[in-house]
Order: structure tokens, then sequence, then C-alpha cells
């Protein structure tokens, strides 16, 4: 399953628990992001197998003809470093990342808003969009329409984009930077493509508040319906044993990311200067729902885009950041209602 | 005993005089036509009747996947009547409804008419104009995502690159003014071909003394579409424009694969809104809730057709 599985599944899960504490103690515990995302007050539903490696994939050969630095923040760093290199005219853009309907657009707006100190959820995981974080929230908006809109550094059409078409377009030579999941890095390595010697990944800039993000954790569920449940638990053990698991992650080429904190200090990390900004994105990640706890609201709230809805209201739908944050709050809150009763 | 014995004549007699009136009505193998049509009366009944009942039963149901439905009456489609997406998406729908039949229409005459034409390689081109209603709809929109891409699609090289028309690419499916016309425009490319073959055919079954004497009466090219083609093909073209306005309302994978509703919901239809409470929030009563909302408004149109069919026929 996906990230979302465990919540998202729940009720037709068998509980795992035992199982996934098993696993987690023999590769010395669970990363924090991960075990938020496996389990629902302290019972599990899921067992986790790997994390997907992100980060900012930035062409350093154009970085380097330039003299720029590595961008760290958003604002001003990539808006400077993507300005100063793209090239409108040959169809070479600094920076592409869509606010769409997508994992990639979903994940870029809730980094976004957590990176500028707001978030659609507050501590207690309630709906906070345009409520305790409607400042933030508001700046933080602002700035990811203002990429588009204001600065121009994104590509014409980015807003139809969906989670390939920016590892296309960069492998076009059409980005200058774009943040991706390590599935980019790996496609280059792999085919041997010109771009990838040229390309460096870093740790996925912030904001004012820091630099935060969320990893995916895919990992192992059961039906609570299934005959074999106790063999299924034997297949999961089975499929992550270590010496397995080292060949999978070996030939995945930064994918498969670290769960448990054993895996992370594993020396593959270290054979790449690339691996090393896609590890730091994981072991620094949060979960869906932060700084609140995660909940199937949460959960849902990503399944249903309505953060990329938002941004598409702004940038196409003409509303102010404002109202555009009032209207997604009521669908979140519309959205804690409703699992609320579950 | 006497008594007991008149009650029986009387019940026979009655049994009697229904029976006949069961055969007066019905015919004298009224018995024979039950066996016949008790199959499909249960075939129907299964697979149409209590899908429909059930799915009524669970749009009024707060039913999430996994967990069993609670009953909560009309709650979902109030819900919805009073949410700002789910209004756009109704709105939208129409627009690419109407705006896909009424070109689809327009070519599809077209189509049929020049098809009638004494043209070179007719059976070739007729063919040809068929192939973007025969391809599969997956293969076809896909094509057009590429063809639309921002960045590496056909249509802004050809735009920019080729022919210097633009200064810069057109975001064709994310823009407010183009998202809209670009899947509604891969519609009438998909279905157009429908509209034109059913009209041939159409066409070609109007005799051809009609337009003999037409011209024998000085009617212009004009005059002779307007007074003789129209006519001919009234029939077919309510039924072909009922079928499409109802798989066009209905049409999911072009719009889903374009776009996924997107941007900011500016090209979401009731089909993907379906599939997404559904399949992404998980919450099945509202997702039938959203397909079942405007049932009664096409129920209303189809039934408004096919009386107006069936009252040009009496004609």
């Amino acid at each position: 399953m996906n990230y979302q599985g465990p919540l998202r599944y729940r009720p037709a899960l068998r509980e795992v628990t035992k199982l996934a504490k098993e696993i987690a103690e023999a590769r010395g515990g669970l990363l924090p992001y991960a075990d938020r995302v496996m389990q629902l007050n302290g019972q599990y539903f899921g067992v986790a197998r790997q994390a997907f490696g992100a980060g900012l994939h930035i062409r350093k050969d154009l970085l380097a003809e330039k003299g720029l630095k590595l961008p760290k923040v958003y604002d001003p760093d990539v808006i400077d470093v993507a300005k100063k290199c793209q090239d409108p005219s040959k169809d070479l853009w600094g920076f592409g990342q869509t606010l769409n309907r997508c994992d990639d657009g979903n994940g870029f707006m809730q980094n976004i808003l957590w990176d500028y100190g707001g978030s659609a959820w507050d501590k207690d995981g309630k709906p906070a969009l345009a409520t305790t974080f409607l400042k933030e929230n508001t700046v933080a908006l602002q700035f990811a329409v203002d990429t588009i809109q204001k600065h121009k550094i994104q590509p014409p059409g980015v807003m139809a984009w969906t989670d390939p078409s920016n590892n296309e377009a960069y492998m076009a030579g059409k980005l200058v930077s774009t943040n991706n999941g390590a599935s980019l890095y790996y496609a280059m390595v792999s085919k041997k493509h010109a771009l990838a010697d040229k390309t460096q990944v870093v740790l996925t800039p912030g904001g004012p508040a820091g630099s935060f993000i969320f990893s995916g954790t895919y990992n192992w569920g059961i039906f609570k319906a299934s005959k074999h449940a106790d063999l299924c638990e034997d297949l999961v053990r089975w499929v992550e044993d270590e010496k397995r698991f080292e060949e999978y992650m070996k030939s995945s080429i930064g994918q498969a990311g670290a769960v448990y904190k054993a895996r992370a200090e594993h020396p593959y990390w270290k054979t790449d200067p690339n691996f090393e900004g896609m590890l730091q994105n994981i072991l620094r990640s949060v979960w869906p729902g932060y700084p609140g706890p995660i909940t199937p609201a949460a959960i849902e709230v990503q399944a249903q885009y309505i953060l990329c809805d938002m941004a598409g209201r702004v940038v196409v739908g003409g509303l102010s950041p404002e109202a555009a944050l009032k209207e997604a709050h009521k669908r979140i809150e519309d959205v804690y209602r409703i699992r609320s009763r579950a | 005993m006497a008594v007991g014995a008149a009650q029986v004549g009387a019940k026979a007699g009655l049994n009697g005089r229904v029976r006949g009136g069961l055969k007066r009505v019905l015919g004298p193998d009224h018995r024979m036509g039950y066996l016949f049509v008790t199959p499909i009366f249960f075939f129907v009944l299964s697979l149409v009747g209590y899908p429909f009942c059930y799915a009524i039963y669970l749009s009024m149901t707060h039913k999430l996947v996994g967990l069993p439905p609670v009953f909560v009456g009309f709650e979902n489609y109030v819900r919805l009547t009073w949410d700002g997406f789910f209004q756009r998406a109704v709105v939208n729908s129409f627009i690419f409804t109407f705006g896909s039949v009424g070109f689809k229409l327009v070519l599809g005459v077209v189509m049929a008419l020049v098809l009638m034409s004494p043209i070179r390689w007719r059976s070739f081109w007729t063919g040809v104009l068929l192939i973007p209603w025969v391809a599969p709809t997956v293969v076809s929109a896909l094509n057009f995502l590429w063809i639309f891409d921002g960045s590496l699609g056909v249509l802004n090289y050809l735009l920019v690159r080729v022919f210097h028309v633009l200064p810069q690419g057109i975001g064709w499916l994310s823009e407010p003014g183009t998202a809209m016309a670009s899947v509604v425009a891969v519609n009438i490319w998909r279905g157009f071909p429908f509209f034109g073959i059913s009209f041939l055919a159409a066409m070609k079954a109007i005799p051809a003394e009609l337009y003999e004497a037409a011209a024998v009466d000085g009617a212009t090219t004009l005059q002779r579409f307007r007074h003789v083609t129209l006519p001919g093909i009234r029939n077919i073209m309510i039924i072909v424009v009922l079928l499409s306005t109802i798989w066009t309302f209905n049409d999911f994978q072009i719009v889903y694969i374009l776009t996924k509703g997107g941007p900011g919901g500016t090209t979401m239809v009731m089909p993907v809104l379906t599939y997404e409470t559904a399949f992404g929030a998980q919450r099945l009563g509202e997702a039938i809730a959203v397909a079942l909302y405007l049932l009664p408004v096409l129920a209303v149109t189809i039934m408004v057709l096919a009386r107006y069919m069936r009252r040009g026929r009496k004609r």
C-alpha cells in the first residue's frame, strides 16, 4: 500500500501491531515519520517497507556556468537561480513544479504551507487552513502562485501537469530544477541519460519557518478477511529479510529509502553524493496532519487533492488566496465532520 | 348443500368470466406469453432493478468503504445542493455536453453531405473519418494529452517553432480559457463520426424522386437540403443527439485522462467527481448521490424527446 493505505483501508485491514513491532525492533526501530503513518492510536495496520526518497533535482552544469550556489530556500534562492538560469526563448524554464491534482502537486502544496509556518491542521488535528494558520497559509499560497504568475519561472501548461510531466520535461532539458521522487534520478541513471551526471539532488528547499517534507511510506497490509493471514505475515517476514532488502535497495538507485533506523545507517547511502539529499529528506520527514496527529481526515484531504484545487482556484479560477483558502477550508471541515462520525 | 353447490357454481362462473376477460385482453395464448416474459422480467429485475434500487438506497446513506452504511435520508443530496465544487461540476457538465453535442451535430451533417456527394475514393474517406470513433478512447485521450502538452506537445511546437504563429507556447489544458475548450475539442473529434455515419445512412434512405421533384419545382440546393434532407433525417438526428447527450454527459475517460477535472475544478464534470468521491474520498453514498443527482433532469429530457419522436411517427 502507499502511505495512505493503513488509515484509508483500516476497516478492511488486519491489525498487525505484533508483526510491525517485531520487524521494527530487529532493525533498530521505525523512523518517527514512518511510525506515525503505520498506526492509529497504537494499533498498526501496515508493516513499513520503504520510503520514496525525494529532493530538488537541479542542473549543476547550468549553476556552474552562472557561478551560482545550490538553493536552500525557495525565496529568494530558488527564484534567483531559476531566473538567472532560465531562457524562455529556448524553452528552458527555471523551475518545474505543478500545483495540479497529482501527488507532486499535493506534496508541494502541503510542504509549502509547513515551510511558511502554516498547515491545513492544528495541533489537535482540527481544520486550521483558514482559521489558526490563515495568515501563514495566505503567504505560502501566494508564493506558490507567484512562481507561475509573478516570477514566471514555470513553463506554460504547468498547471495541467500530472506526476510524470516534470520528469519528462526535465529529461528533455527544458527545466533547470524540479522537485521529484528518486524515480527521476533512477530513470536518468538507469538509461545512462546525458543529464544524469549534470544533475545534483539536494534537500527540498524550505521557507521562513524551516524546511519541511513528507516522504511517502510504502507498506504491507493484510486483509482482515484473509483465510491465510498467518501465511501472509510469514511472507512479509520473508520479503523484509535484510539480505533480500539490501539487494532490492541497491538496484533501486535511491528509491528504496529507509523506514527503519538500521537501514538509514547502511553504507549504501554514502555511495552516491546525490543520495545524501534523498536520505536527509527522509530523516526529517513529517506526516500528513502535522503539526497535529495523522488522521483519516488528513489522509482524505490528500486523496481528494483539496490543496491542489485550492491553488488551481487562484491560478486558473482567479480567486484571491484568502478566498481560495476559505473555500478549501470549508471542504476540509466537511471531510473532518464526515470522518469524525465514522 | 344446495347453497354450497350454488356458491361453487357462482365461483366457477366468476373464474370463467375473468379467464374470458384475460383471453380477450391478452389473447388466447396469454399463458404462454407469461412463460416467455418471466425470464426476461427476472433478468431485468436482477440486473437493472435491484442495482438501481440499491444505488438509490446507498445514496441516502453515509457509506464509507469497509464500514456498514448509516441511513441519513436526503442529507447527501442537500449537502451537494449547496456545495460550490459540485455546483461548478454541474455547470461544467452542461457546458461540456451541449458544447460537444452541438459541434458534433454540425460536423456530422457536413461529413454526411460530403460523403453523399460524388467524390473520389468515397469508401476510403468514409473509413478514414471513422478512425476517431473506432480507436479506443484511452489511446486517443493519451495522444491528445501529448499533443496539448505545454512543453513537449506537438501543437505548441507547430505554432511556435514551425509556423511562428505564437511567440510562446500555450498551456492548453491549464489556462482557464482553453482547458474546457480542449477537452470539448477531443470529445468532438472522438464523437462526430458517429453522427456523420448515422446521418449518411439516413440520407441514403431518402428517395431520389423527392430531390428530382424538388429540382423540377426549381428548389435551390439550400432549399433541397432544408425541405428534403433535413426532414428525411430528422428521426435519426433525434436518436443520435439523444444517445450522444447521454454518452457525453457520462463521459469519464477523456476528462480524467486529460485534466483529472483540474486545474482548480475548471474541467470537473459529474462522472469525474463521482469517481473522485467514490475512490478518492471513499464516500460511496455521496458518490452515488452525485451520479443520481441529475437523473431526473436527464430522464425528463429523454421522455420529452421520445414523445416528440413518437408524435413525428404518427404524422
